[in-house]
């Protein structure tokens, strides 16, 4: 079964994010250390598409499908903004020392670490960013 | 999230709770100050911070970059072990002094 969650490109709507996902862990019965590691993944992805899909647009939807089966979580989250793949997004040089390590670019690297695969697809003017994590 | 401050010449951050895209609003606004004033070494006590997004780990960033700068010092203690293999995995773990 899928659940899903529409939020609005705002970062307040975050809040709704965690509660949802808080929800479906209790469902899955999903460990501590899991739920952080998929709530770190998904307020990074989400966090992308509210701050970059919809450039000077506000009341933008995105949505969040989440399905769990034989112990494979799987997110899937859609808007309808601007064509953006976020897995062709340079990786960030984690040997840089400090002076030269620019601020931020670590979201994606984040969620590529944390899921098991992420896969994005453009299909109907749509950015579909599909997040799977196997729990074993 | 909960922040409290101890200032002094050895400013103690402690938090407790979760240091998402939203507290860290809350922090961001707390580290300006503490740049400019009058503390060498800053401290930063996660005892009791159970969780850090991508924005966290910038103010660490900033918090870090910001004392070398002033010639001060930043360290973390008391980071727990989730958090810290966040710290390895984005290789922060490397460039941060953490005891």
């Amino acid at each position: 079964m899928t659940n899903t969650l529409i939020i609005k490109n705002e970062l307040e709507q975050l809040t709704r994010l965690y509660a949802f996902l808080d929800r479906q862990a209790v469902t899955y019965g999903l460990e501590e250390l899991q739920l952080m590691q998929v709530k770190l993944a998904l307020e990074e992805a989400v966090t992308n598409v509210i701050l970059y899909a919809y450039p000077d647009k506000k009341d933008q939807d995105i949505r969040i499908d989440m399905s769990y089966e034989n112990k494979r979580l799987t997110i899937v989250i859609t808007d309808t903004g601007t064509d953006f793949n976020p897995l062709e997004r340079q990786e960030p040089d984690l040997t840089l020392s400090l002076e030269e390590r620019p601020i931020g670019g670590l979201g994606i690297y984040l969620v590529k670490q944390l899921m098991t695969e992420v896969t994005y697809s453009r299909s109907a003017g749509k950015n579909i960013l599909t997040m799977t994590k196997d729990m074993h | 999230m909960k922040i409290t401050i101890d200032n002094g010449k050895e400013t103690v951050i402690s938090l407790s709770g979760e240091l998402d895209t939203l507290t860290s609003v809350d922090l961001e606004k707390e580290i300006a100050p503490i740049l400019h004033g009058e503390a060498e070494a800053v401290v930063l006590n996660g005892a009791e911070l159970t969780y850090i997004s991508s924005a966290g780990l910038r103010l660490l960033l900033t918090l870090q970059k910001g004392m070398k700068a002033k010639g001060g010092t930043f360290r973390l203690k008391n980071i727990q072990k989730d958090i810290m293999d966040i710290l390895n995995i984005t290789g922060f773990s490397s460039i941060l002094t953490i005891e």
